[in-house]
């Protein structure tokens, strides 16, 4: 299995350039409340995506002021990539042992949410997606789960398929082709 | 109504239940009475089942540390001290009656004990466990044992260490928190204490 080592400055002045920052505590309540509003699901609480954030060091990512577009996204050790295509991984309360602390290899990416409120900040959404996506973690998966019909939409259209016998829901992409990778 | 411990329990493996903190409460010892609790479950445990000798358990660190209480009802079911340091927060002598293991006591109780050492701003806890009983500490816990350390033994048990990923508080204590606030009892600060109402009264005369 690949694991890729995260350029973690990199990755922040690259959000940025989609106007993406990572969140306080006050900005997670919005962007969560935000996403429950549009998608209709129950979120992590701000408090655990807060937890992950604090030991990943890249979970939860917002734009706006006030808030009106989210991105959360979890990177995983090589043994969460494996629980989440087993069902043991637990989105909103990840084991330890299964989420990529800040300095460790990682071995996936488990995109939690991604919604905006406005066009403009659905479009900063999916590009901050899509570009961080492949020019930080090709060499690994990447999982999401297709909470709305509207999301697995934009899933398939980054060329995520349904993956069978893991997570409900529960959508995938597989490393990207190194030619891929070198074309981003 | 205590508020739940939102960033304490993040230190566990599971979030508490609402029944969990219906059936049991915790907190920081903050009377003689909560003391003597503290030393009568510890004297119960260590020293009746686990032979431990009365200087080893009571070592002379427990002027110089934060106990803490679990308690069913009015009834004490457990115990835990915490000693501070400059970065880490040390939790010691976590102690669950007989009749009460298996029970959410011990979840309640570290995940108050959790929410005090967050709010504190510590970001890590540092834990020396019994070597034979990590598969339950790491059932209770999000955590890792420290790597690349070398296995010690006291009091007759091998131990190893234990690290503890605490959750950052948002409302975390700094030195620049209202003096008011940082003055209140420990673990109850977001309630007015006694130097409050101090306070107005001084404010009252003037």
């Amino acid at each position: 299995m690949s694991e890729v080592w995260i350029d973690y400055a990199g990755l922040a002045r690259r959000a940025g350039e989609f106007q993406f920052r990572r969140a306080n505590f006050a900005e997670l309540e919005a962007g969560l409340a935000l996403g429950e509003k549009l998608t209709g699901q129950t979120m992590a609480t701000p408090a655990s995506i807060l937890w992950i954030e604090s030991l990943t060091g890249m979970a939860g990512w917002v734009t706006g002021d006030p808030v009106d577009g989210v991105f959360i996204t979890v990177p995983l050790s090589a043994d969460g990539a494996a629980a989440v295509r087993d069902g043991s991984f637990a989105p909103a309360w990840p084991a330890l042992a299964h989420i990529c602390c800040q300095g460790d290899p990682c071995g996936g990416v488990y995109i939690g949410v991604y919604a905006g409120t406005t066009k403009e900040s659905r479009r900063r959404v999916m590009m901050s997606a899509g570009v961080t996506r492949v020019e930080f973690f090709a060499p690994v998966p990447c999982f999401a789960r297709g909470a709305t019909q509207d999301g697995k939409r934009s899933m398939a259209s980054l060329g995520f398929r349904a993956i069978d016998g893991g997570l409900p829901d529960l959508w995938g992409q597989d490393p990207l082709p190194a030619a891929q990778e070198q074309a981003a | 109504m205590k508020p739940h411990p939102d960033f304490g329990e993040l230190s566990l493996t599971r979030p508490l239940e609402p029944a969990m903190l219906e059936a049991f409460s915790a907190g920081p010892a903050r009377t003689l009475e909560d003391y003597q609790q503290a030393m009568a479950l510890r004297a119960a445990v260590y020293m009746a089942e686990q032979d431990c000798p009365y200087e080893e358990e009571y070592d002379g660190n427990d002027f110089s540390c934060t106990h803490f209480l679990v308690k069913a009802g009015a009834s004490p079911a457990g115990t835990c001290r915490v000693r501070w340091f400059a970065d880490f927060a040390k939790i010691e002598r976590s102690t669950i009656l007989p009749v009460y293991r298996g029970t959410p006591a011990l979840r309640v109780l570290m995940a108050e004990t959790c929410e005090v050492i967050s709010r504190k701003g510590y970001r890590v806890a540092l834990a020396q466990i019994q070597a034979r009983l990590w598969p339950v500490w790491s059932r209770v816990f999000r955590c890792r044992m420290v790597e690349g350390r070398t296995p010690f033994d006291f009091s007759a048990f091998d131990y190893c260490e234990m690290e503890i990923p605490i959750a950052p508080h948002p409302d975390a204590l700094t030195i620049r928190t209202d003096p008011l606030q940082i003055i209140r009892p420990e673990g109850d600060w977001d309630q007015p204490g006694i130097l409050d109402k101090s306070a107005e009264r001084a404010a009252r005369a003037a």
